[in-house]
């Protein structure tokens, strides 16, 4: 028990919990932000037609497996374990734009019926992979060039943060995530203009 | 690129996205760099189109369907789970992964393991499973998959370890073997029985559907799952998502708006099972987008009879009129149990006439009625014996045993489901005044009904006992809840006062009737009625006497009565008469008991009641020493019993209780024993269980008000001067004012506010910080005010408010504000007379009066200045 009997933040707590080596902790503490990490997935179903009830939750499912597996680490709050949230969420969807990409050039699946239909859905769904490969690799190339706009990017787009929350959990203004989203946007969509590069 | 001519480009962006128009033409001008200008020009253009192309490539991609079966990327293969090696996977849904596995050490023992990937394990969720495992490795059933074990993987996912059965899902089983129809009902017949045994020991399977049920060579059913899905449902509700785990396809109306799950929502999905093994067709079709128009699809869209399946005309008749009867929408309009379905299914088979077939008039006037919002089923049912000319006799006796099954589903309804789900989900409270409605609706029906049937009248009373207690102690603390409690005590009085009197030697209805008793006294006391209290205890001490006297070896019997001694006890405070006749009765009848039993926890808790009663008796009487030996066993016992269950949180409560005692009777009242560093000792050790149990559920209110509690006390010791009192002090009242915003109508807790105000005011003036006190003690006085004004009735409010008013009046004077002291008088001599009107005793409201004239003439009197000399 904490001797001055000062009530801390049950997530601080449990983030110092974790950070000490505590890995039991941590579905507790998924627990608890779970909520916002729904919110977070949500973010890349924003559009009123999805007809998926179930795919946000697979999402956040996934990267909190890929969080358990990771060693615990100190966090100096839980906006900075939503960033990593964030991170993962960003690197399953590379994942699996890879694999969806690479089923379309002849590593697919030989077991799915071949249909007219299921023929023109695999077509958008290798030129959605593309496109979101594009942007990956253009957030990539933006890090190099702009540490801070990929990380804003990274958790209005991924993460699901308003930008009041970024500057929080980056330590700037809003002003200035605002000024700097507003060119990350800009530039990476200037990036989405030019052709598609083969994935190596 | 390079990084240095990025931030170059950065900043005339900035630049230019500050100036419009002609402006910004002027500003690319004037660079000179033209690539820049180029690459800027190119950074403008797509600013402007804003087009929402990232979000769009993000959420397509998201929303785009993985190749093949290759989804889940987590290496299951070989790794040990518990103590069980996985060998395969065996299947995979939305929300678990099966494989065969084995136990480690021993392959020959083959299991099927689940791991639910929806979300990991939460801490209430592993405590519910603990508990719920022994019941469900207890279910031993020929149809049945017996669960063997469960835990949570290291990811903390939880896992569930069940038999491994050989065979096939139902619906491929159907599809290969093709069975004929009399195989079908009595395959059915066989998954009945799981259900129903199931059922018996109180587990709802939940989710029913083909993928659950195994059928081997032989054609031997295997239900596999039971339980699972409640576990499971514990975290979805806390995770708002309404769906819950269970298949929507297969879910019952209930299920998807968040209404209690009974037995009855297994009878749904057996009705939809049936429906699918006679047709080979989904009977429900359900709506995915969204929460609506799932909600939609279940609730209001009619099911298609199973005879207007193309091929399944043969349908017509019984078996449609079984489905039908098993998948109302409206759960208490299905069989009641699922033997009820079997007997159908057999009745059919043997070509006798089925009984829901007799309902099935009925059932079409009772959507009418239902449409034409009469809430009672027994007085849908009434009007329905008028309708349907049904003969008087055998009608009436249907009747007769509806209701019991009605009255009786509601009683236990009321005592395990929700009183049980509403522990653990605090979140559904709303859900529950839903139910608790429900249930007054039929009670209502069914008391106009009751007559002289003195069975009937008692179980009525008992569901609106239970009924009163879920609104007054379950559903919350505000004043409409309570309110609404005593009414449905008070009904369960008027059937059992004149039941009691006729039958005097009726343990069961005594133990009931003193329990209403004892639930009104409760009320009163917490309104602040404490005279209204005691006679209502005394009633029930005088009918459980009799009832004990008649019933010597009735345990339960004798335990309600030591209860009501004790809470008698417990009420001395503020009576004009102290009656100690009770203060030794419950230790003289439970000393014999524990005698016998020295272990056993339920007596000690008992024992350590008793003897806290005797405390606060003899000390209310003034009687300190002989209250302290009292207060010593009591806390030696919780001492014992924390020691025996150191998990659980309402002995924690009670340790914490008994400290305070201890350190009441050495300090801090008129009558104390005057022994500060003892009462500081005491004081002190409060904060440990209270400072457990706020760790423990940091967002319960009650853990928020104990700690702020035990620091009062432990600073309220403190020396006058000790600046850490008014840090424990501030601590505590700003707690206490967080609670009171989140829950205004909390009077229990304002009272505490004004304690705190009036005790901080106290150490700050003794500190010399005059503006400081007068601040708290105005502050006071305005929640006392607040109180008083909401609450005519309440005598407690108007007693704290008046502490505040003399204490502000005093301090004042103190200050020499005379002219504003004297302007607190009216007002305060005011609620000195309503506090009069309320209750007349000395030691209650009617010595206030004589105390505020005693004050304000205190105040009006020319005081000798103290002035320099």
């Amino acid at each position: 028990m904490d001797p001055t009997g000062e009530p801390k933040g049950e997530v601080t707590v449990m983030l110092n919990r974790w950070a000490g080596g505590d890995a039991s902790v941590l579905p507790l503490l998924a627990h608890a932000l779970y909520p916002q990490w729904r919110r977070m997935a949500q973010a890349h179903f924003h559009r009123e037609d999805s007809g998926h009830v179930l795919q946000p939750t697979a999402l956040v499912h996934e990267a909190y497996l890929a969080l358990a597996r990771l060693r615990p680490q100190g966090f100096e709050s839980r906006n900075e374990l939503h960033a990593l949230v964030a991170k993962l969420m960003r690197q399953i969807l590379v994942d699996h734009a890879r694999r969806v990409h690479a089923a379309k050039r002849g590593g697919g699946s030989p077991h799915l019926p071949v249909t007219d239909d299921l023929d023109a859905a695999d077509e958008m769904a290798a030129e959605r992979a593309s496109r979101f490969l594009i942007i990956h690799q253009a957030l990539g190339k933006l890090e190099e060039f702009h540490q801070r706009m990929a990380s804003i990017i990274e958790l209005h787009f991924f993460g699901g943060l308003t930008q009041a929350e970024i500057g929080e959990s980056l330590g700037v203004s809003t002003a200035t995530v605002n000024r700097e989203l507003r060119m990350a946007k800009a530039w990476l969509n200037s990036a989405l203009g030019t052709p598609l590069p083969e994935e190596s | 690129m390079t990084p240095e001519r990025f931030a170059e480009l950065e900043r005339i962006f900035s630049e230019a996205i500050a100036l419009d128009g002609p402006a910004r033409a002027t500003f690319l001008d004037s660079l000179s760099d033209a690539a820049l200008r180029g690459e800027l020009e190119g950074l403008l253009r797509t600013d402007a189109l804003s087009r929402g192309e990232l979000a769009n490539a993000i959420s397509d991609l998201a929303r785009t369907p993985s190749p093949g079966e290759e989804g889940m990327p987590p290496e299951w293969a070989g790794r040990l789970i518990g103590s069980y090696r996985i060998i395969r996977e065996i299947g995979r849904g939305g929300m678990s992964i099966v494989f065969e596995a084995s136990r480690e050490g021993d392959f020959a023992q083959r299991v099927a393991l689940k791991i639910s990937t929806l979300a990991p394990f939460s801490q209430p969720l592993l405590e519910r499973f603990r508990q719920e495992r022994r019941i469900l490795a207890g279910i031993e059933h020929p149809h049945i998959a017996r669960l063997i074990d469960g835990g949570s993987t290291s990811e903390g996912l939880p896992f569930f370890v069940t038999e491994y059965c050989e065979g096939e899902s139902l619906d491929r089983y159907m599809a290969r073997a093709n069975p004929g129809l009399r195989a079908v009902c009595e395959l059915f017949q066989k998954i009945c029985s799981a259900v129903e045994y199931a059922h018996q020991n109180l587990i709802v399977h939940r989710d029913i559907k083909p993928a659950n049920v195994l059928v081997d060579d032989a054609g031997n059913p295997k239900l596999i799952d039971f339980g699972i899905a409640k576990l499971l449902d514990l975290d979805a509700a806390q995770t708002q998502t309404a769906i819950g785990p269970g298949t929507p396809s297969y879910a019952a109306p209930e299920q998807v708006m968040g209404r209690p799950v009974t037995t009855r929502t297994d009878i749904y999905q057996l009705g939809l099972l049936f429906f699918e093994m006679l047709t080979r067709r989904r009977a429900q079709v359900v709506e995915e987008s969204s929460l609506a128009g799932l909600q939609r699809s279940i609730c209001e869209v009619e099911l298609p009879l199973a005879s207007s399946v193309p091929g399944a005309e043969r349908l017509r008749g019984d078996l449609d009129v079984i489905i039908a009867t098993a998948t109302q929408k409206d759960p208490d309009r299905r069989y009641r149990s699922v033997a009820a379905l079997a007997d159908d299914v057999r009745a059919h088979l043997a070509s006798r006439p089925i009984h829901a077939r007799a309902d099935s008039k009925a059932y079409r006037v009772g959507r009418f009625l239902r449409r034409n919002r009469l809430a009672s089923s027994a007085v849908a049912l009434a009007v329905l014996a008028l309708l349907t000319g049904v003969a008087a006799t055998t009608y009436q006796a249907r009747l007769a045993e509806r209701r019991f099954t009605q009255v009786r589903g509601i009683a236990r309804a009321l005592l395990y489901d929700v009183q049980g789900a509403i522990q653990v989900l605090p979140a559904s409270v709303d859900a529950q005044q839903v139910v608790v409605q429900t249930a007054l609706n039929y009670l209502n029906g069914l008391s106009a009904e009751a007559g002289g049937d003195e069975t009937l009248q008692l179980e009525i009373a008992t569901g609106y006992l239970r009924t009163g207690n879920i609104q007054a102690n379950v559903l919350g603390s505000s004043l409409e809840q309570r309110a609404a409690g005593q009414g449905s005590y008070q009904k369960a009085l008027a059937i059992l006062e004149p039941l009691s009197a006729r039958r005097p030697a009726d343990a069961a209805i005594a133990g009931e009737l003193a329990a209403v008793y004892s639930a009104l006294a409760e009320i009163d006391v917490r309104s602040g009625r404490s005279a209204l209290a005691l006679k209502r205890t005394q009633s029930g001490i005088q009918v459980m006497e009799r009832a004990v006297a008649l019933n010597p070896a009735d345990r339960p019997l004798s335990l309600r009565l030591v209860r009501a001694y004790v809470q008698f006890n417990r009420d001395i405070a503020g009576r004009q008469q102290v009656d100690l006749s009770h203060v030794r009765k419950p230790i003289a009848l439970l000393e014999p008991l524990l005698r016998q039993n020295p272990d056993d926890a339920a007596l000690q808790e008992e024992a350590a009641g008793a003897y806290a009663g005797a405390v606060a008796a003899h000390f209310n009487a003034h009687q300190t020493k002989e209250a302290k030996p009292y207060a010593e066993q009591a806390l030696a016992l919780r001492e014992r019993l924390v020691a025996a269950q150191p998990n659980n949180a309402p002995a924690r409560r009670a340790l914490m209780l008994a400290y305070a005692a201890l350190g009441d009777i050495h300090w801090g009242f008129p009558h104390s024993l005057g022994d500060r560093d003892t009462a500081i000792a005491y004081y002190g050790k409060m904060l440990g269980p209270a400072e457990w149990l706020r760790e423990r559920e940091p967002g319960k209110r009650s853990t928020r008000t104990d700690l702020a509690m035990a620091r009062m006390r432990y600073a309220g010791a403190m020396p006058p001067k000790d600046p850490r009192a008014v840090e424990f002090l501030t601590e505590s009242l700003s707690a206490m004012e967080e609670i009171v915003r989140e829950d205004p109508s909390n009077s229990s807790v304002s009272r505490q506010q004004i304690d705190l105000c009036l005790r901080l005011a106290a150490r700050l003036a003794e500190l010399g910080r005059t503006a400081d006190a007068e601040r708290y003690l105005r502050r006071g006085l305005q929640v006392g005010e607040g109180l008083a004004t909401v609450d005519a009735k309440n005598l407690g409010a108007r007693t704290w408010a008046l502490r505040a008013f003399v204490a502000l009046g005093q301090q004042l004077t103190r200050t020499g504000r005379r002219a504003e002291a004297l302007a607190l008088i009216p007002r305060a001599e005011a609620r000195a007379r309503e506090a009069y009107a309320i209750d007349k005793s000395g030691a209650g409201g009617g010595r206030w009066p004589e105390q505020v004239a005693a004050w304000a003439a205190e105040l009006r009197k020319p005081k000798a200045r103290v002035t320099a000399p």
